[in-house]
């Protein structure tokens, strides 16, 4: 019904998706597989017209068309369930199921009456039950989600696409939406699914395309859909393990995590690092692995548990503590997070060096910041310059750079080389080694299976807020990985706490 | 491993900039801000010392700095507001209820400075509570907050008064500091530069100075860094409160009363100037020298413009184009920037 062929985007020097064909059968559930950065999302919002692909075709009944919003796909019958909420908060649910009919209004008054009236309908049809003059706001996370379906319904689309959306849903509301898009499919809409639960895509799909680095990486009809088959596919590379030249001690821990409880959840962590030892985060975005490092670096609240560097207790929910007791972060996204983008790399490298009443001494912070920058291999001429002058790898040397010069004696690490060229990639591997080598605890986070696995001496696997797994040796595998992330179980690996 | 430890080796090894290019390269850096505004000034200046005989007279320009001596302290504490990338429009209502309260205790008694040192203090502490913690603390718009205080300062000065404005002339101490001199220069213009330098100091040389531009450049990175953002926000507001507070007491000074209509519509002025002076409306870029030119800008041209006989109702016409002139031109540089660093 729906095919795509050769379509390629690319942002920037990263290309996100090359010369992918996919084609969508009417009244077919197509599960779209892949890890993350693979490319699902971007080609899901291909195929709905939110973004306009470099190159390639859409044929629609075997005619091309091109998408130059999400509008024009929405009148060709393709209706998105995008990953992030997209209600308005402050209006009723019946204004929010109805948007997509707004700029007919113009053209012929819809009454209120008539809105709440189709609101009703849709609901009813979907079975669920949801007071349509409720501003959305005061919807839970599931019923805010069965409201985007609604919406996305409402117009009776051809080609139903969900991105996930069963993240924000409990097991017994994803049973109830799985039986409802195989209700729907008997009446001939077809539905394009991302999940990450394999199990979802193995109970429900009638066919699985898998995407590996932006490439089509094959294809698994139903009687092969298999939660093994498909780990295969989705990981499918081998990776050659760096050895490392000296030896972790175990004697104890530098970093040690006792039932650390963040603020809102019930989940309780437990976990520790050695002298020396590099412990990778391996885990699928959302699995929590962001709001633990903030957490141990006190900038997110903590509602209980213990935090040791080196056996001495390290306060919670401060920032400058944690920092004095030898925990430095680095931030996820250095844009946002990292970097004041308007300054300079020696405001940069020396944020929030000088104490409140301290006096700034310029020469010197120059002098310290060419030094750091001479020793992390950032080439510039002068530090006063933009850090924006800087190439990406360099900004996140700047600040990896920053976080060290705290001297702590447990490094943080959020997604250290994403967005980050080869070379600098492996610059930064080396100096994190070198860190590592001189007895820092190392918590690396990462979504990028070659980096866990090419530096880290040990793994921790979180699933939903929690530690699932502690692979060490050779049970660190790409496979084994994938499996823990997706909420599966090891065979013969027993994991206790 | 080995092509790794040789490319990298060889990255290591930068070239230690030369004298000449570091110091050439930090002028640039330095002053580029404030090419826009200083180009303008100068070609102002330039023109009025021609046309104009009566301009360059050393009265004439010392003048210029008396008159404008309390725009000067209201832009500068607005300048620390704008750097966090917040905005008090209290500013205005804050100097007025100032004003009138050093009249009420010097009524009740108090000597003069003592009064004016009580009301600076009170006024940090009532900017740094009502504006400084709502928009710190709990995150409130700063629009909203301060359109509040705004109205809150100016309204409490008219209950006290019951409208009236209240006289400060039999005090000799307000008429020398309001229109005394030493060496010839007005204590006006000393209290204010002497304030603009410490500004300066602060902002450049205190950690304090330099959490002010982090906070307005990324507060999300501050934050992760450990900066108490709310608590920087909430000292920039005192600040600029209590800047406020002395701006009220030299301005009630200069005119030997105060009134609580005194400084109707400084804040926009004070704005313009700080917003000319090359400081960012959305933080993190700025300076207090930056934010001396726009003031000297704005009240050469208003001098300007008395000493040419123009109609003073001209004058926000003029000064609104300059604005907007300088956004503009600013706007340009920022595209051109973006450009050459090939984002």
């Amino acid at each position: 019904m729906i095919s795509l062929s050769g379509i390629t985007k690319t942002y920037g020097a990263v290309t996100a998706l090359c010369n992918i064909d996919l084609t969508v059968n009417r009244a077919e559930i197509l599960a779209l597989a892949g890890e993350n950065g693979s490319g699902k999302s971007t080609l899901v919002k291909i195929l709905s017209g939110v973004v306009v692909p470099d190159s390639g075709t859409i044929r629609i009944e075997g005619k091309p068309v091109a998408f130059h919003s999400p509008l024009e796909a929405l009148d060709q019958g393709i209706a998105l369930v995008a990953q992030e909420l997209t209600v308005l908060p402050h209006l009723p649910v019946y204004e929010n199921v109805m948007l997509p009919f707004v700029r007919h209004r113009t053209r012929r008054l819809v009454s209120r009456s008539n809105l709440v009236a189709r609101t009703t309908q849709i609901l009813d049809e979907l079975g669920v039950q949801i007071d349509p003059y409720l501003p959305v706001s005061r919807l839970g996370p599931v019923q805010q989600t069965f409201v985007e379906i609604a919406k996305a319904l409402v117009v009776e689309p051809k080609l139903l696409i969900l991105d996930e959306a069963t993240s924000r849903l409990g097991e017994k509301e994803v049973d109830f939406l799985l039986a409802l898009i195989k209700r729907l499919q008997a009446r001939g809409l077809s539905t394009v699914m991302i999940t990450h639960r394999i199990i979802e895509m193995t109970s429900t799909a009638d066919r699985a395309v898998v995407l590996r680095d932006g490439a089509f990486a094959g294809e698994l009809p139903q009687e092969r859909l298999r939660e093994h088959e498909l780990v295969n596919l989705m990981v499918g590379r081998e990776i050659v393990r760096r050895t490392k030249d000296y030896a972790v001690s175990a004697a104890a821990p530098r970093l040690s995590v006792e039932d650390l409880q963040l603020a809102g959840t019930h989940k309780r962590l437990t976990l520790d690092v050695q002298v020396g030892e590099i412990v990778g985060l391996a885990g699928l975005v959302g699995a929590g692995r962001t709001e633990l490092l903030e957490a141990l670096a006190g900038v997110r609240r903590v509602a209980g548990g213990v935090v040791t560097v080196d056996g001495a207790r390290v306060p919670v929910n401060n920032p400058r503590r944690a920092v004095l007791c030898g925990l430095a972060l680095v931030p996820e996204d250095r844009h946002t997070q990292g970097l004041i983008i308007t300054d300079s790399i020696y405001e940069n490298y020396e944020l929030g060096a000088v104490p409140w009443l301290g006096f700034v001494n310029r020469t010197r912070g120059r002098l310290r910041t060419r030094t750091a920058m001479a020793r992390f291999g950032v080439k510039t001429s002068n530090v006063l310059a933009p850090v924006t002058s800087l190439s990406g790898g360099n900004q996140q040397k700047v600040v990896i750079a920053r976080a060290l010069s705290k001297n702590p004696s447990v490094l943080l690490l959020d997604e250290p080389t994403r967005g980050v060229d080869i070379g600098a990639r492996d610059d930064i591997y080396q100096i994190i080694e070198e860190q590592a080598r001189n007895g820092m605890a190392v918590l690396l986070a990462s979504s990028d299976l070659v980096e866990i696995l090419g530096i880290c001496d040990r793994v921790l696997v979180m699933h939903e807020g929690e530690v699932v797994g502690d692979l060490r040796g050779d049970l660190i595998s790409e496979h084994n990985i994938a499996l823990l992330s997706a909420g599966g179980k090891l065979e013969s690996h027993v994991y206790a706490h | 491993m080995s092509t790794h430890t040789s490319r990298t080796a060889s990255a290591r090894t930068i070239d230690p900039p030369g004298p000449r290019r570091r110091l050439a390269g930090r002028i640039y850096e330095g002053t580029r801000v404030y090419i826009g505004i200083g180009v303008m000034l100068v070609a102002l200046v330039g023109y009025l010392a021609i046309t104009q005989p009566t301009f360059a007279t050393p009265q004439n320009l010392i003048a210029i700095l008396e008159t404008n001596s309390v725009l000067l302290l209201v832009a500068v504490g607005l300048t620390f507001v704008l750097l966090t990338g917040g905005f008090d429009l209290s500013v205005g209502g804050m100097l007025a209820l100032s004003g009138i309260l050093v009249a009420k205790l010097i009524e009740s008694g108090v000597n003069f400075y003592v009064a004016a040192i009580l009301v600076i203090i009170a006024a940090a502490i009532l900017g740094g509570v009502l504006n400084g913690l709502l928009i710190g603390k709990l995150g409130l718009s700063f629009f909203v907050v301060t359109l509040g205080t705004m109205s809150l300062f100016r309204g409490a000065g008219q209950v006290i008064t019951e409208g009236h404005g209240l006289s400060l002339y039999q005090v000799e101490a307000s008429r020398i500091i309001g229109s005394g001199r030493f060496l010839g220069v007005p204590w006006l213009v000393i209290i204010a530069l002497s304030v603009l330098v410490l500004a300066i100091l602060v902002t450049r040389y205190t950690g304090f100075g330099r959490m002010l531009y982090a906070v307005g450049g990324n507060a999300e990175a501050a934050r992760l860094s450990g900066i108490k953002v709310w608590l920087v926000r909430a000292v920039a507001y005192a600040i600029c409160a209590g800047l406020c507070g002395l701006a009220g007491v030299l301005e009630s000074s200069r005119l030997a009363s105060a009134s609580p209509t005194a400084a109707t519509g400084m804040e926009l002025v004070a704005a313009a100037a700080v917003l000319l002076g090359g400081t960012s409306f959305a933080g993190g870029a700025g300076s207090m020298v930056g934010t001396l030119l726009g003031a000297l800008f704005l009240g050469i041209i208003s001098n300007g413009m008395t000493i040419s006989q123009i109609s003073s109702f001209w004058q926000s016409v003029v000064t609104g184009s300059v604005l907007l002139a300088a956004v503009l031109l600013d706007w340009f540089r920022m595209r051109r920037d973006k450009r050459m660093s090939g984002t």
